[in-house]
């Protein structure tokens, strides 16, 4: 574990800053640069990037929410996961990044009357974001199970493109360093003059006397649990898109605060190929079709002996092509945009529970979806393709294709996510949004949102690029303004 | 006879890990798996913590009534047959319970035993 600032019953700063993912560390980094006395809290421990290997079941123990383990209610459940350590989603996730597509924007600034979100206006802050936190295409030839994708997608006449990595590579074989918060934006935080405290969470807010009061629990694995009171002028809640209108809620603010979380829901096939398409030692696959966008969106995910096996879990009878075929092997996924969830508190409880609405319009798109990803894998070469949905058959060719449903059924979909958003959308229509256009939340002073909840909707792309930049952004008009 | 949360999360992962992978599987990887199941409950988000616990229970008394004994302390038989009908069964909890906990079971072995897998090696190393 690495040593943190020393926790006291009782501390103060200008700034607090709750939560240390991408939209918190960014936040954090520019207010302590600009001379302001910041202290930033974090529920999860504070660890090195290479505590555990990567998606591993061990770093799902350390380093994910709930163990790995998050829920979605509804007619169709979606199992999503996010982090839960210093540096949040960014220290769990592959880093693929984008900036967000102009037609987002556009909608944004369509529907939510979200002011100054064009791509130009956007551009220095994410180059600002990405001089700290650096992307890099691949070095030399992506892995066969990543191109091979492109090529299926080629084949029929699809877009298709690599994806560049918060990743710096280099080194002898070029396994390189992620990017992640905890190497980059966190360091620069603290060399800044700024306080970290792990391992603490705070579960009220509370104003009064022109200053907010926030009630903290610090709870060390093996230590005594301690309660901290926390005072600050302004804070940035950055909890992440369910926690942070979960915290919101419970402090009694709750104008359009929980009530359109939005995820990236997802579908995956493994594929079997003819021949060796995943080594060991290769990098982290990069490809991904853009052909459908923005209806649904394909991609390559990281293909290992566990997440294969894992994978496999719809398929049990041949799960021991795992073990015998799994250089052959590559799991894919196809990804749409969710339906509104809400999040809200339960009664004595601690963690906060999410309702998603019901769209059958949105199944039938990741359905049809699924068709497509299929089609891409056997003109790609696959010889079989296991569809990742419980009771779907085993696909031999094309033409199999036909058999699978039009529409993904209700409870034991398989629907995944690692993408949550837009819970507290911003934007100057008052009636959607929770803040204004820069993150200020309506009505309460000094009180700003600093994560993936203020996007408006889904980004179609990986979002991470975007939270960094409308963090910066935000961070700078409050700076500029000074916090008024 | 006592019911027990613990007991029973070790015997339906030891045996899930027997039924898939055989018995020759060393039981230091089985009590491995069943420890990281149980962590995996430990951690889970609090309302989910406490339906778990409560289908844990019930899934091990479920076996009293037929065969006088709680699931953790069935035989290897008994205890398969009692998987697969809780698997087969008509109530969705009973079959997602059981979901639930072969997808960590898998997840779980696969790791413990091609943990190395993680580990990029230099372009030169053999598999
Ligand atoms: C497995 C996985 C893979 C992903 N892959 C990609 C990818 O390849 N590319 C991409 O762009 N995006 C990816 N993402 C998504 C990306 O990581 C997120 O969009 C991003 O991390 C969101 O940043 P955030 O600041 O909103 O919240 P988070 O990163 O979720 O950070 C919030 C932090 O706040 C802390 N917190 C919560 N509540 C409290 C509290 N009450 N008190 C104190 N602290 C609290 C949390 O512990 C957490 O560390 C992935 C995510 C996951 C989980």
């Amino acid at each position: 574990m690495i040593q943190t600032d020393n926790v006291v019953e009782k501390m103060s700063s200008d700034i607090a800053v709750i939560g240390s993912g991408p939209g918190g560390a960014v936040t954090a980094t520019l207010c302590a640069e600009a001379g302001h006395n910041v202290l930033m809290i974090e529920e999860g421990p504070h660890l090195p990037l290479d505590s555990a290997a990567h998606f591993s079941h061990q770093e799902m123990l350390q380093k994910y929410r709930g163990g790995g383990v998050g829920l979605a209610l509804g007619r169709a459940m979606i199992a999503y996961v996010e982090g839960r350590c210093v540096g949040g989603g960014s220290e769990v996730n592959r880093g693929l990044y984008h900036r967000t597509p102009g037609v987002i924007l556009e909608r944004w600034r369509r529907e939510f009357a979200a002011e100054g979100l064009m791509p130009e206006a956007l551009a220095p802050h994410f180059a600002a974001c990405e001089a700290t936190a650096r992307v890099e295409f691949l070095p030399g030839d992506a892995p066969l199970m990543s191109s091979r994708l492109a090529d299926g997608a080629r084949a029929l006449g699809w877009e298709a493109i690599e994806a560049q990595r918060l990743f710096r590579y280099g080194g002898p074989s070029n396994e390189g360093r992620k990017q992640s918060m905890s190497e980059t934006f966190v360091p620069r935080f603290l060399r800044a003059g700024g306080r970290l405290i792990a391992e603490t969470r705070v579960s009220r807010l509370r104003h009064s006397g022109g200053k907010w009061h926030l009630t903290a629990r610090r709870s060390r694995e093996g230590g005594p649990a301690r309660q901290v009171e926390i005072t600050a002028e302004n804070i940035f809640v950055a909890c992440g898109a369910v926690m942070t209108p979960s915290l919101l809620r419970r402090s009694g603010i709750k104008r359009n605060i929980g009530n359109s979380l939005r995820f990236h829901p997802m579908l995956k096939a493994v594929a079997l190929f003819d021949t060796e398409v995943n080594r060991s030692d290769d990098l982290d696959p990069v490809h991904q079709i853009k052909a459908f966008e923005p209806r649904f969106s394909m991609g390559c995910s990281f293909s290992k002996r566990p997440t294969l096996a894992l994978a496999m879990t719809a398929h049990p009878e041949h799960m021991r092509l795992v073990e015998s075929d799994w250089k052959r092997m590559g799991i894919y996924y196809v990804q749409n945009m969710s339906a509104p969830a809400y999040v809200r508190n339960l009664p004595g409880f601690r963690d906060p529970l999410v309702v998603l609405r019901h769209d059958p319009a949105q199944l039938a798109e990741l359905a049809e979806g699924l068709k497509r990803l299929c089609e891409a894998l056997f003109a790609a070469g696959a010889v079989r393709v296991f569809p990742g949905v419980e009771g779907y058959p085993v696909l031999h060719s094309p033409s199999d294709i036909a058999k699978l449903p039009d529409t993904v059924r209700g409870t034991g979909s398989s629907l995944t996510s690692v993408h949550v958003f837009s819970s507290c959308p911003m934007g100057e229509d008052r009636s959607k949004c929770a803040t204004d256009s820069f993150g200020r939340v309506q009505g309460a002073e000094g009180l700003y949102l600093a994560d993936a909840s203020l996007l408006c909707g889904p980004t179609m792309v990986n979002p991470q690029g975007t939270v960094m930049a409308i963090a910066h952004r935000n961070a700078m008009h409050a700076i500029e303004r000074r916090f008024h | 006879m006592l019911l027990s949360f613990q007991e029973t999360v070790r015997a339906l992962a030891e045996t899930l890990v027997s039924q898939e992978w055989g018995h020759d599987v060393s039981p230091q990887i089985s009590e491995r798996v069943a420890l990281y199941v149980l962590a995996t409950h430990a951690r889970m988000p609090d309302y989910l913590r406490v339906a778990f616990r409560f289908l844990t229970l019930l899934f091990d008394a479920s076996s009293l009534l037929f065969r006088g004994k709680p699931f953790h302390r069935l035989s290897f038989a008994q205890r398969v047959a009692q998987i697969a009908w809780w698997e087969r069964s008509f109530l969705q909890f009973a079959a997602s319970f059981i979901a639930f906990h072969r997808t960590f079971t898998t997840f779980g072995f696969y790791s413990e035993v091609f943990g190395r897998d993680f580990v990029r090696r230099g372009r030169h190393d053999p598999d």
